[in-house]
């Protein structure tokens, strides 16, 4: 958003809705978009600009996991219980409208019933009960049966609740997507270029869940890997035990997420995380124990997914087997001298144990691609880094732009990739250390900041606050204090993260002050207006500040408290917020 | 003067912007719709309109309707030994609602604003523009159907509305728009729609109900031309009577048998009910597209003659869950709103407080080639330049590169569609460029796609390096005819002979009696061909008053046999 876009609208730079489009209104009435085409592109793009800026648009967001992106019509696969229109009466039948028109009858409410969606629910998410696939999938097509689909909210609801729920609940809602994609149309031909996400993922699940049994059923090696790698991290296993299962399971994890990617949804993350830290400890070791892996990884990859089927040669298996017995009958015949005897059974073991111990050849490899272990090498800090600095805020920062304008970042980002180059580490070793030190720079950028980038932050904490609040206040009070897991940001909010993020990160930064848990003070001022804001009185509202009050209260105040912290006069607001962001 | 005119699959209107308010035109027999209907006498005069519809049961291989269908395909339609394309059938029904228009009006008419359908693409517009220029008139814009309805029904209010969503079920196109109106500008927020879903597949459906029921000796095959018209105009009657009673009559007169059935309301709805699920899916495109929920849209609009069924309009109640609006009478609301922006293209001072802004309903893009994750390449993957309802006049770059080293030329293919693979989606035309020989990947060409308020597409290459840049328009593959071409056929269109308007009524009437002549049977036949034989006897004589007696007369005694005349 620039000045020459608020110029283009006449209007100055405000967050108003509202006052936006009148301001478009006002200009597009004196253009004409036929004679003047540009003109109008321009009015219209920073029209866009403007209001997609604007905290005040509201979205809810599905929770779901952090590929996932809730994208499905507005009000984008709502919660469930956030809309009390659709709210499912329970065992409720079709009902005929309360008051009846003047003229005829207002069209039927359709209800649906809320059991099947419970069901749905307990049998995926609740441990006491037995998750079922055939029920699983009955449930979902006579849910998709019901007449009220024919309400397109009510239909659009439901979509959202499958794809929700199907995403969240992988792998064991696998069953459901059959149903569901067939009813909504999910994989239809001439559609995908706009489709959501979400649906692509649950559309991959598909494929890959295909993939899951054929794996389990044709590898039980690797079955008993990916039926580990669900269950919590083996801390009980012995070093010994860890360290032989340590390449396979690098393998797995390096298969899927090169060709099944949704399959690492469905692991266990801390189980994930145990092993990565792992492959990093063991990569971090001697250089003999170093060399032994790598020749271990080599003859793993090479192997591939699959079990190696024995070469039925029986007969050179017989004769192998038979010429020990020939040999040691031969030996025992008289006239062999003692050391020959010993010579003889000596060989004879020898091959014998050889025979036990060696690898049998591997066969033609079922049909699994051969994975490129080069395409996870690193290539060079230009075609590394990019991408990843594009995940973590957006396309717009560009490796260049670091370089003119955070040097030192930059130099920092770069010596990292160095340095894992050396060591030969791969694209997503490369993914974790970009990711902490991005996470590093950025919290001290937040601490060591200015004013306006502080009362942006915040006002930005304020908007992620208010759409948890809308939803579950528990969650907005568990967000505000820093304990809420796996944060997930909805799109409108997840550009005004990124867009601060990148200003903060292109910022170059003098002083970072060390990072500084602990009270600090909060001005009588600031305190008065947040009771003013928050609307509850002055008995309740003091209550929460001592968190002895309900989550939705808690959450009120927190809310209250910022919000009178950024709008609290330059003087007083500058030391409070910094001090508010020295946590960060 | 400028115009507004809907040019529709089964009827087209005329409609001017007058006195502060859009009011449609009536034509030379006092109706303010005609029949998109072309047929030729056995001189070789042509009859637009209700004569030519009455014709088509009783000459169906020398009339043509639904053309409209074949708009922008190379399909010709022959009316007897003479071919005609689609836009020159259009260009004869325009020419006679330009004649209406100056015969109304009493000055003459030279520009329009003619309505197409949103989801029509480049092609059939661009086939739309020519069918106007063919008729003498200027084609000031051509305007999304629902975005029309709109117009008709947002002028009335100056102050905001919530979103609305227009649904516009036509004769041969179902359209979906969901429109906003804010401080006088009106805003189109997302577009969809269904080219090959309207009443005509409802006829279709009626068709096979009653076929099915008919067996043996009353069989009737499809194999037959002008059986299948007969039917398709009972199915026709049969489905509008359906709107004002549970059972209607499906009857018609074949090889001298009359054939009668009952068709019930609910065994229709039944019949129809893969049609009216086809329904869903533009709405649920729209509405996702533009991000709004049901609950958010203000009200529901039918438009387009086909939701006076009420298998339509059930559908569209449960599907929101509330009455539809169609306080506009369906069948005028596209024209008027025609009027609409014709008053406003003319810059009408009691339109200056309003401004109209529309989408394009469909993703533009080339075809390129693609790396995947495991480093294959995919040739023919779908790269969109424009997404769709993106808000039009818009201008979006991309830029390219070459896939080989030393690559002599870059062959852009511009498709339009949502597909992923281009073979899924419409292509539009090829271009291509030259290049200089580089290392693949190292030259950058900006591929430039230009979409103007009418819907029409300029595709602009450039290549920054060279500093040339060069300005190449799309072109079909078929024949694009240059402005020579279109003056000659021009040229040719006016050489018809037309029978003169005066007459159309007289026309009108023997087209009439002549179709109630094949439909009925024994003493009516008999008595509707006496009625006809009278009636050219006076038509000689000349005299206007005795002319004008004797028909009304016969009308009289045609609407006591079959009803009113319906359009």
């Amino acid at each position: 958003m620039t000045g020459e876009d608020w110029t283009e609208l006449g209007l100055a730079p405000t967050a108003d809705h509202r006052e936006i489009r009148k301001a478009y209104a006002r200009r597009l009435k004196t253009i004409d978009p036929e004679a003047d085409p540009d003109a109008f592109i321009r009015l219209r793009t920073a029209r866009d600009r403007a209001l997609s800026q604007d905290p005040d648009r509201q979205f809810a967001v599905t929770g779901a996991r952090t590929d996932a992106e809730a994208a499905m019509g507005v009000g984008n696969g709502e919660a469930p219980d956030a809309d009390p229109n659709l709210e499912p009466a329970a065992d409720a039948e079709v009902q005929p409208a309360a008051a009846p028109d003047t003229s005829e009858e207002a069209p039927p409410e359709p209800v649906l019933l809320a059991a099947p969606f419970q069901r749905i629910e307990s049998l995926l998410f609740d441990p006491d009960v037995r998750p079922d696939p055939i029920e699983l999938q009955q449930i979902v097509t006579e849910i998709l049966a019901d007449p009220a689909l024919e309400r397109i909210d009510i239909a659009q609801w439901v979509e959202g609740f499958l794809a929700d729920t199907i995403v969240r609940g992988t792998p064991l809602s696998d069953p459901m997507i059959d149903p569901a994609a067939a009813h909504f149309g999910w994989g239809q031909d001439g559609n995908q270029i706009s489709r959501p996400p979400i649906i692509d993922w649950i559309l991959q699940r598909r494929e890959d869940s295909i993939f899951e049994a054929g794996l389990i059923a044709g590898s039980p090696e690797y079955a008993t890997i990916l039926h580990a790698l669900r269950a919590p991290p083996p801390t009980q296993l012995g070093e010994r035990q860890v360290r032989r299962q340590s390449v396979r399971v690098e393998y797995l994890l390096s298969y899927f997420q090169t060709l099944h990617p949704t399959m690492l949804a469905t692991l266990d993350q801390q189980s994930i995380q145990f092993w990565s830290d792992r492959f990093v400890a063991e990569g971090a070791g001697n250089g003999f124990a170093r060399k032994l892996r790598e020749w271990e990884k080599d003859r793993i990859w090479k192997r591939g997914l699959w079990p190696v089927e024995r070469r039925g040669d029986w007969l050179i298996a017989l004769c192998i087997f038979l010429m020990p017995y020939l040999f040691a009958w031969a030996l025992l015949r008289p006239g062999y001298s003692r050391v020959a005897r010993f010579v003889g059974f000596g060989w004879m073991i020898l091959v014998v144990a050889a025979m036990l111990t060696n690898p049998d050849k591997p066969s033609e490899l079922k049909e699994a691609p051969a994975l490129d272990l080069e395409r996870t090498r690193l290539v060079s800090s230009e075609h590394d880094l990019p991408p990843l600095l594009s995940d973590y805020a957006g396309p717009e920062l560009t490796l260049g732009a670091m370089k003119t304008r955070n040097k030192p970042l930059h130099d920092l980002l770069v010596q990292r990739w160095t340095a894992l180059r050396a060591g030969d580490r791969r694209t997503w070793d490369l993914e974790r250390s970009v990711r902490e030190t991005l996470n590093d720079a950025l919290g001290a950028g937040l601490r060591g900041g200015e004013y306006d980038i502080h009362r942006r932050f915040w006002q930005f904490r304020v908007d992620r606050a208010r759409t948890f609040q809308q939803e579950d206040a528990a969650k907005c009070d568990a967000f505000l204090e820093g304990t809420l897991p796996g944060q997930v940001f909805p799109p409108e909010i997840e550009e005004e993260r990124r867009a601060l993020v990148r200003e903060v990160l292109l910022r170059p930064l003098s002083n970072a002050p060390p990072r500084r848990t602990g009270t600090y003070r909060i001005p009588g001022s600031v305190v008065a207006d947040a009771r003013a804001l928050s609307k509850l009185g002055a008995p309740r509202f003091d209550a929460a500040l001592e968190r002895r009050g309900t989550a939705a209260e808690h959450c009120a105040v927190g809310i209250a408290l910022i919000e009178a912290a950024i709008s609290a006069p330059r003087k007083v607001g500058r030391t409070l917020l910094k001090d508010m962001s020295s946590a960060l | 003067m400028i115009v507004g005119i809907d040019l529709g699959t089964t009827n087209s209107a005329v409609a001017i912007w007058r006195d502060g308010a859009a009011s449609l035109i009536p034509n030379s027999l006092g109706d303010v719709l005609t029949p998109s209907a072309v047929s030729m006498t056995e001189d070789g005069t042509i009859l637009v309109g209700v004569a030519a519809r009455d014709r088509q049961s009783t000459h169906p291989a020398l009339t043509a309707t639904a053309f409209k269908r074949l708009m922008g395909a190379q399909k010709p339609v022959m009316l007897g030994r003479t071919r005609f394309s689609a836009e020159e059938l259009s260009a004869l029904v325009l020419r006679s609602l330009k004649a209406d228009a100056e015969a109304y009006l009493g000055e003459p008419v030279e520009s329009a604003v003619i309505t197409v359908p949103a989801y029509f693409n480049d092609r059939q517009r661009k086939a739309t523009r020519r069918a106007g220029e063919l008729a003498g008139l200027r084609v000031e814009r051509l305007l999304n159907e629902p975005t029309a309805a709109a117009l008709a029904h947002g002028i009335h209010q100056r102050e905001d509305k919530e979103p609305f969503l227009v649904f516009d079920l036509g004769g041969g196109t179902f359209d979906v728009s969901i429109v906003e109106i804010f401080d006088g500008i009106i805003e189109v927020r997302a577009s969809a729609g269904d080219n090959r879903l309207g009443g005509e597949d409802f006829n279709d459906v009626m068709v096979e109900l009653v076929r099915g029921q008919l067996k043996g000796v009353d069989a009737l095959p499809l194999s037959n031309s002008e059986l299948r018209e007969i039917m398709r105009a009972a199915a026709e009657r049969t489905r509008r009577g359906l709107t004002e009673a549970d059972t209607a009559p499906f009857s018609l007169v074949w090889k001298g048998r009359e054939i009668r059935r009952d068709v019930r309301a609910d065994a229709f709805a039944e019949a129809a009910a893969g049609l009216i699920a086809r329904l869903r899916e533009p709405v649920l495109r729209s509405m996702r597209d533009s991000g709004i929920r049901t609950e958010q849209l203000s009200e529901v609009i039918l438009v387009g003659g086909a939701t006076r069924m009420p298998i339509v309009r059930r559908a569209v109640t449960r599907m929101f869950g509330r009455f539809p609006n169609a306080s506009i009478d369906p069948d005028h609301a596209v024209a008027m709103g025609a009027a609409v922006q014709a008053g406003l293209k003319a810059r009408d001072s009691a339109l200056e407080e309003i401004r109209l802004t529309d989408v394009c309903p469909f993703t533009l893009g080339v075809d390129t080639v693609e790396f995947d994750r495991l480093g294959r390449m995919h040739s023919g993957v779908f790269c969109p330049i424009i997404e769709r309802n993106t808000v039009i006049p818009a201008s979006r770059v991309h830029v390219f590169s070459t896939v080989r080293d030393n690559q002599p030329v870059v062959e852009f293919g511009v498709y339009q569609g949502e597909a992923r693979q281009v073979d899924a989606n419409v292509k539009l035309g090829q271009l291509s460029i030259p290049v200089p020989p580089r290392p693949a990947g190292t030259v950058r060409i900006d591929c430039r796609f230009s979409y103007d308020v009418s819907g029409l597409l300029e595709v602009d290459l450039t290549i920054p390096e060279t500093g040339a840049s060069k300005q190449l328009v799309i072109c079909d593959d078929a024949d694009a005819p240059d402005d020579a071409a279109i003056a000659a056929r021009r040229e040719v269109l006016a050489a018809l002979k037309v029978h003169p308007r005066e007459d159309a009524a007289n026309a009108a009437t023997l087209a009439r009696a002549e179709r109630c002549y094949e439909a009925f049977l024994g003493e009516r036949r008999d008595h509707i061909g006496q009625m006809i034989i009278g009636f050219e006897g006076v038509l000689q004589k000349q005299d206007p008053k005795q002319i004008k007696e004797a028909r009304d007369e016969i009308e009289r005694q045609l609407d006591a046999l079959e009803g009113e005349r319906f359009l």
